[in-house]
């Protein structure tokens, strides 16, 4: 029954994890750190050219720029219009995650039991807008939700309602097109944990008598919460930092985060506030999941560690 | 990002303007503007282009851009005096228009300001371009019946006061292909627009037309960064850009957006000519030309009080 191992087993059944102290495994590290540890060179001199060398440049500037001190800091947590846009910013990246989890789980297990030609037809659809332009896509929907659009027109034509339904420039068009640019990244990991289950765990919670939803929620689903904490992590951290589908089919109301850097960046010219503002945001993410990882193995779920 | 429509005049081109196409570019532009005054720091794009703006990026600028860039005013003798300053000449000159959805608006469409901020009688949602600069506030107060030559310094209290009367009609648009879009769909069958934008739709056979009357003109300008490495280089071309009507209006005819000598004009195609803010049936149609020496001392503040605005 090797191909049960669930995710959660390799920690307490595995090859010795945490146990740093065997001679055998020191003799690995030792020799990785030799040879093959030098290949990692050339990706940690681009780390350190491409992203924290830029983003040191970014701290300190938030502190410098335009004069030293905390003054950028101060206008951001002085002003109630600031503050609102970091929380819609956190507000819709947790909705769009609700909403991805709600609408990828279920199609994730229904990848699960479809056969194998639905499953990969299932996959596809997945996929094909993940690998379309993400800005053709925010304009596609403009298309589609505007009064004008493809939506309204319809039920307009049908009949069903009489005024254009207003489905963009609000959360609701922000939602609608974040949610879809992010459902593969719900779907995959979901998928790649459920194909992983089991089934005859659920099989066996019947046989001894529990209802098929009490097996599917008390076997099934559990089994499930490393997919679904991946997904959620990817979805939410990526979503944070999103701009151009807020931009596009967001109101002034719903400004998020990024939009405000650009904005600060190439309006205004305030670039110290602007570094802050990338401080600020890199912060609460990081104090977030930092919060999370006291509940869940986040490493283990992005696959970091075994 | 942060300036209105002749932008994609230069996709493509970059070169000697140091200006790239797309919005990302656009956004390095003030870095580099930014930067150069730093020792060793200038980059290969000495000329910054400022979208009109030129005086507003002066400000900032000024501490570390000397005045390396200043042109002799005599050699200036043809150009508009409004649109020279210390710092810059300028390259272009467009128009805020009412940009109008035909089929929308077949009889009658808003002639003036007044009539643009009458939802009763042209119901409808209204366009207007997200930054403090888009001549919301000229278009606003203008709307309420101030003077165009009373203009600045903009009253912005009673601009707002104006604004919240057709709040809930505004649509922001961030890009010029957006402007495009929602005057062309109708489904903002106005929008305060950028005259190049509307012919470029027109062009394409979309129900689009600019309305002249009342324009506010505008324009972009040329600066040199102190300490830039082929600023003389710069300044000659600059020199032969003024002097050369011919090719300024190739680039009117490309783009439609104005030249800046009235020497251009006879080689500007009719069909273009008649879309610009320079052509002489336009050109009286003028409301006011946007004060960028009130902006550059206001920007930043009228810019806070548009975005508390906009989100609540």
């Amino acid at each position: 029954v090797s191909s049960t191992v669930t995710p959660t087993m390799p920690r307490e059944a595995g090859d010795v994890p945490g146990a740093g102290g065997s001679p055998a495994q020191a003799r690995r590290r030792r020799r990785l750190l030799d040879g093959w540890g030098l290949l990692v060179v050339p990706l940690v001199a681009f780390l350190l050219v491409v992203f924290v060398a830029p983003l040191v440049s970014v701290l300190a500037r938030s502190f410098t720029d335009p004069t030293t001190g905390l003054g950028n800091y101060r206008d951001f947590f002085g002003s109630p219009v600031y503050l609102d846009v970091l929380g819609n910013t956190f507000r819709i990246s947790g909705l769009v995650t609700l909403v991805t989890l709600l609408l990828g789980f279920p199609y994730a297990y229904l990848m699960t039991l479809a056969p194998p030609f639905w499953r990969n037809l299932m996959l596809v659809a997945v996929l094909i807008p993940f690998w379309t332009s993400l800005l053709v896509r925010t304009f596609a929907w403009v298309l589609m939700l505007g009064d004008t659009g493809v939506v309204n027109q319809f039920l307009m034509s049908i009949g069903l309602i009489d005024e254009p339904t207003q489905l963009i420039r609000n959360q609701t068009g922000v939602l609608i097109g974040m949610v879809q640019v992010m459902l593969p990244y719900a779907v995959l990991p979901l998928f790649a944990t459920m194909r992983q289950i089991d089934r005859r765990l659920v099989q066996a919670a019947e046989g001894l008598g529990a209802r098929p939803i009490s097996a599917f929620w008390r076997v099934y689903a559990p089994l499930t919460l490393p997919g679904v904490a991946a997904s959620c992590l990817l979805v939410f951290i990526s979503s944070i930092g999103f701009y151009v589908t807020p931009a596009l089919l967001g109101g002034p109301k719903d400004m998020m985060i990024g939009e405000l850097i650009v904005q600060q960046l190439s309006a205004v010219l305030r670039w110290g506030f602007a570094s802050a503002l990338a401080v600020i945001l890199l912060l609460v993410t990081a104090a977030l999941l930092l919060v999370v990882s006291r509940f869940v193995n986040i490493g283990k779920f992005m696959g970091g560690e075994r | 990002v942060g300036r209105p429509g002749p932008e994609d005049a230069h996709q493509g081109g970059g070169g000697a303007l140091g200006q790239g196409g797309g919005r990302h570019d656009q956004a390095g532009l003030p870095e580099r503007l930014r930067e150069v005054p730093r020792p060793g720091r200038v980059r290969q794009g000495q000329l910054g282009r400022r979208r009109g703006r030129a005086e507003l990026r002066a400000h900032r600028l000024r501490q570390g851009l000397g005045r390396e860039a200043r042109h002799r005013r005599r050699r200036h003798e043809h150009l508009n005096p409004e649109e020279v300053t210390d710092c810059a000449i300028p390259v272009l000159e467009y128009a805020f228009t009412i940009g109008y959805n035909t089929d929308t608006f077949a009889k009658a469409h808003p002639t003036t300001w007044a009539e643009f901020f009458d939802t009763k009688r042209f119901p409808g949602k209204r366009g207007f371009w997200k930054y403090a600069t888009g001549a919301i506030f000229e278009a606003a107060l203008l709307a309420d019946g101030v003077q165009p030559d009373a203009l600045y310094p903009l009253d912005i209290d009673r601009a707002f006061k104006k604004l919240d009367t057709i709040k809930d009609d505004i649509v922001f648009y961030e890009t010029g292909e957006q402007q495009q879009q929602l005057v062309a769909s109708g489904e903002a069958p106005l929008v305060q627009a950028w005259n190049g934008r509307i012919y470029s739709a027109a062009k394409e056979g979309q129900p689009v037309a600019n309305e002249w009357n009342q324009h506010l003109l505008s324009y972009d300008q040329l600066v040199i960064p102190k300490g830039a490495k082929n600023a003389a280089n710069a300044q000659k071309w600059m020199k032969w850009y003024v002097e050369h009507p011919e090719a300024q209006a190739g680039y009117s005819n490309a783009t439609a957006y104005g030249p800046i000598t009235q020497a251009a004009l006879e080689y500007v195609k009719p069909d273009v000519l008649a879309e610009l803010p320079t052509s002489p049936e336009n050109a009286p149609k003028r409301a006011a030309i946007i004060d960028y020496a009130w902006w550059a001392d206001n920007y930043d503040a009228v810019s806070e009080r548009l975005n508390e605005w906009a989100s609540q």
